[in-house]
Parts: structure tokens; sequence; C-alpha cells
């Protein structure tokens, strides 16, 4: 019996070690990072550039925000709070310092999308992000920014410049060779998966928590009906209100279902093509579309590039079938 | 044809010191996480040790890299009133546009991430009006009136943040069918503001007259 146990716990040990193993420590390309690359730094750039209409509305020395404020809020300054938020838009409140850093910030983050110096343009971007973030934590702070700084913070684990960018093209013409597999860009990706499915997780329950609404499907009225908020105007849905209901439930199971079956390399694909007219719909009804459009590109994180045959590769029609089975996203 | 671009050497395999190095530093990592993510459901959800845990990583991570949920709770819309639209408003009493109603949110673009934001303060300003807080109204009301003022050249009014409710699914009989209508509007604060002989803002709360905001700080 103790043998029996014994045996067990080994055969457990070995087995969670392997897969600990294969899953963080195995060298992959850098694809899916470059492609994650772009899109991330696209949706950090319309975060910035979102400011651009109320910069010195909130953050100027006169503003609805001065750091005195959201020091005084966030207890930045109190020792007994010992709050550690920091950003670099603390030390500019003049109109002018801030214009220029907002400049600065929209030029780092296109020189990032681009992949231009990438090393460096993913650990600037994501230090201005950050600034962005957490010039005013609490007050504005949205469920954007816990999602977007650190999938930003990850980009600048892994060689996400290797690919698709200005850097490889470079590369290629001063005939370096191109960046192949790495542990980095592995473990970036790995981390961007597995914090992307905490947070579905999160989502799902927070919302089973928060209120009976959520349960009894009244939720999604109550979202859509917002006079203020909506994109468009869903309120026609009055007239039928199972669709509403549906919708309330098909948002829980979708976040309940996600972190699971994303990881299920069959349903995969079904997870990424449901998940499109959900943020879609989520978009137009809350208003939060860049939380949405964050979560599509982020689905590119389960998404492994084909691979391209060389030209003029002649196959027949067997290895065409074999070729193509190759052809499912990887990561599993 | 041309040669395919050559790549460099795969890496060689990682060794075990390595390895466990990395481990420890990811199980701290990812446990820290899901500590910081499951902390704004709120602290009758958590236990003891979940609110030491989550103060230590809070500290450690989630301020200092934006990863806390905190401020910020998942669901869109918790069935609670300050889940509600609501609206910061300026009626401007004396100056050049006496008489006007000033909608602060609609100063930008609908739907922009500016309108959002300010939506999120005039969300924060009804937290803290509802908990029996005076102070944080009565600064934001001020640093508010000072930006219209400014901009519509009026010298008095009334600030209101004013809770825009939704229409139930199924309207009750009498219930007015526009979703604008007075009935569908919660005053949730109110206060005189107008500027003094030094062109400072001040601001009077008006449901406790007796209580004035403390002047923490003036906007000229």
């Amino acid at each position: 019996m103790i043998v029996a146990i014994q045996e067990y716990f080994a055969d457990l040990s070995r087995c969670v070690t392997e897969s600990w193993t294969q899953f963080w420590f195995r060298a992959a390309e850098a694809k899916t990072l470059s492609m994650l690359r772009i899109g991330i730094a696209c949706i950090a750039l319309l975060y910035v550039l979102g400011y651009t209409t109320d910069l010195t509305f909130w953050f100027a020395a006169d503003g609805v925000l001065p750091v005195s404020r959201v020091y005084e809020i966030s207890g930045i300054n109190d020792p007994e709070s010992g709050a550690s938020y920091w950003s670099l838009l603390y030390y500019f409140q003049d109109p002018t310092d801030l214009w220029i850093l907002h400049a600065v910030t929209i030029l780092t983050l296109l020189a990032f999308a681009g992949g231009l110096f990438s090393r460096f343009t993913a650990v600037a971007s994501f230090i201005l992000v950050l600034s962005y973030a957490q010039r005013s934590p609490i007050v504005l702070t949205g469920l954007i920014e816990p999602i977007l700084c650190p999938l930003m913070l990850y980009l600048c684990l892994g060689p996400c410049g290797a690919h698709y960018s200005i850097d490889s093209v470079w590369r290629k013409r001063l005939g370096k060779p191109t960046i192949g597999k790495t542990y980095a860009a592995n473990i970036a990706i790995r981390l961007m998966q597995v914090h992307l499915s905490m947070f579905f997780v999160m989502m799902a329950l927070s919302k089973l928590g928060a209120s009976y609404i959520w349960w009894n499907g009244a939720a999604m009225w109550n979202v859509l009906a917002r006079p203020d908020s909506p994109l468009i105007d869903f309120k026609f849905l009055r007239s039928s209100p199972l669709v509403v209901y549906a919708w309330t439930h098909a948002i829980v199971l979708f976040e309940l279902a996600y972190p699971v079956a994303i990881w299920v390399r069959p349903l995969r694909p079904l997870m990424i093509a449901v998940s499109i007219p959900i943020w879609i719909l989520y978009a137009l009804a809350s208003g939060n579309w860049l939380l949405a459009l964050l979560m599509l590109v982020m689905n590119l994180a389960f998404f492994t590039p084909l691979a391209v045959r060389p030209p003029g590769d002649a196959t027949t029609g067997d290895e065409n079938a074999a070729s193509s089975s190759k052809k499912i996203p990887a990561h599993a | 044809m041309p040669l395919p671009q050559p790549t460099t050497p795969d890496p060689q395999p990682l060794s075990s010191n390595a390895r466990s190095l990395l481990s420890l530093a990811l199980i701290a990592y990812l446990f820290g996480l899901w500590v910081l993510l499951s902390c704004p459901l709120g602290n009758e959800y958590m236990s003891g040790l979940h609110k030491r845990l989550g103060g230590l990583y809070q500290a450690v991570m989630g301020e200092s890299l934006a990863i806390s949920v905190t401020g910020s709770p998942y669901y869109i819309h918790s069935g609670e009133p300050f889940s509600d639209d609501h609206l910061l408003v300026i009626e401007l009493t004396e100056g050049e546009r006496a008489g006007e109603t000033v909608t602060i949110n609609d100063q930008f673009a609908a739907g922009s991430q500016a309108q959002q934001r300010l939506r999120l303060l005039a969300i924060y300003i009804a937290l803290q009006v509802r908990i029996g807080e005076d102070a944080p109204p009565a600064q934001f009301a001020k640093s508010l009136a000072a930006h219209t003022f400014q901009e519509t050249g009026a010298t008095r009014g009334v600030f209101r943040l004013r809770r825009h409710m939704f229409q139930p699914m199924e309207l009750a009989a009498g219930a007015a069918e526009d979703p604008d209508a007075a009935s569908y509007f919660e005053t949730v604060y109110e206060a005189d503001v107008w500027l003094d002989r030094d062109g400072q803002v001040q601001v009077l709360k008006r449901s406790s007259l007796e209580h004035v905001a403390p002047a923490v700080e003036s906007q000229s």
C-alpha cells in the first residue's frame, strides 16, 4: 500500500515536472510575439491618442486632476497607505511639457508598432503607457489599463521585433540571420496566455458574484439601456426580453468557457470565432470599445502563423494533405 | 532561385539550475498575479489571508506595474446605482451665458475615451457622496467650475452631479417613454459655485448649507 502511494506521488511529480518544463521551457519562434507586438502597440497607440483631446483638461497644473490631488486620492504621500504608484506624468504639469511628452509617446509607439529598434522601443513604450495609466489611478482607471500594461511588459521579455518589423528588414539587408527559436519568446507568449485566461476567469466570477442580475439575465438590459454609454441604441430589444436574457447568459458562459476551451486545440478556432461577435456586441452595448478591441487582438496569443511553403516547392496531393495537417495552430 | 535567409541556431537546452530559478520566479509571479486579479470581488469575498497577500502584492506588483484591478471591477453593471450613467452639469446663473446649462460630459465626442473618463470621474464622485465624503466632491466641483467659467465667461452657477437612470425593460403604466424625461434623473450632489473677488472659485454644498466644503485648494 505504502509503495503504491509512493509510486503515485513519484509519477505525479514526474508528470508535473515534465509538463511544466514542456510548457514554459520550450524554445519557440517569435512570429506570434511579433504579430502581438503590432496588435498591442496599435491598441496602446489608440489609448494614448485618446488623451489628445483632454490631456491638459486633466493633467495640467490647473486641470481637474493636478498631481497633488492624485497623491491625496491614491495615498502616494501617505506613509500609512504606502502606495507605490509612479508615473512620468507626475513631473510634467506645464501644458507645453505635457504636449511634448505626448508627442514623444505617440512617436515611440509608432516606432514600436513598426518594429524599429524593437528592444528599446518595447521598454520605452511600456514605461510611457504605464505613465498614462498610472497618472490618475483609482479615478480614471478603467478595465483597459490592468490588461494593457502587463501585456506590454510581456512584450519586453521576448524578441518581439524578430519578424514583421523594420528591424527584420534591416537585418536581412545587412545579411544577418533571422532570429530563430528562443526561450524568451515562448515565456512571453505563455505569460500572455496565462494572464489572459486568469483575467477571463475573474471577469466571469466577478459578474456572478457582483449581483443577481448576471444570473437572472437582466444585466445586459442594464448595460444597453444606459442612456449615455452605448454606441448603438439597443433598446428595441425591449420587445424581445428572451434575446436580452440569452445575451447575458452567453457573455457569462463565454467568459467561463474561454479560459478552459482555448487550451483545447480542436475547440480553439471555435472560441476565437465566438469571441468576435461577443466582443463586437459588447463594445457596441457598453461603449467600452477599446477593451473589446484588445480582447479580440489577444486571440492572436493562441495562434501560430501557418507554415509558409518556399516558392517553387512542387508537392503531390498527399504531401499537400500532410502539410495542411501541420497547419493546425500550435501552443497546445 | 533566392536562397532562404539563414536563421540563428536553436538555443542550447536550459540547465537544470536555470530552469529551477526561472520556475521559482514564475510561480511567485503567477501566484501574485492571481491574488491581485482576485481582489476586486470585494472585502466580503476575501479571507484575512487573502487580504494580507493582496496588500503585499498590491504594493510590490499591483501598483507599480498597473496590474491591479482594484479600482475598476470587471463587471460592466453590478445592478447598483453607481453603475448607472452619471452626468456632470453646471447651470450658469451669472455672466455672459447666464441661464445656460453646460453638460461637461458633452464637451468631448460621444463614445470617445475622453467622455468615458468623465463618466468614470462622475461615478467616482457619486461614490464619494454616497459614502458621506464631502471633500473630494467639493474639490472636483471647484476644478470643473473653474474650467467651465473659463470657457464660458460665467461667474456663478450651480454644479450638479446627476444620475441618469435607465428605463426598465417593462415600462410601468404611466412611466415616461422618453429616456431623458426628468423622472429618470436623480441629483446626487448639488453645490453653488462662484468666482470670488480674487478670481478664486468657491463652493458651497446646497443640501447642507451649514456645512461649507473645505477649501483645500483654489482654482483661478
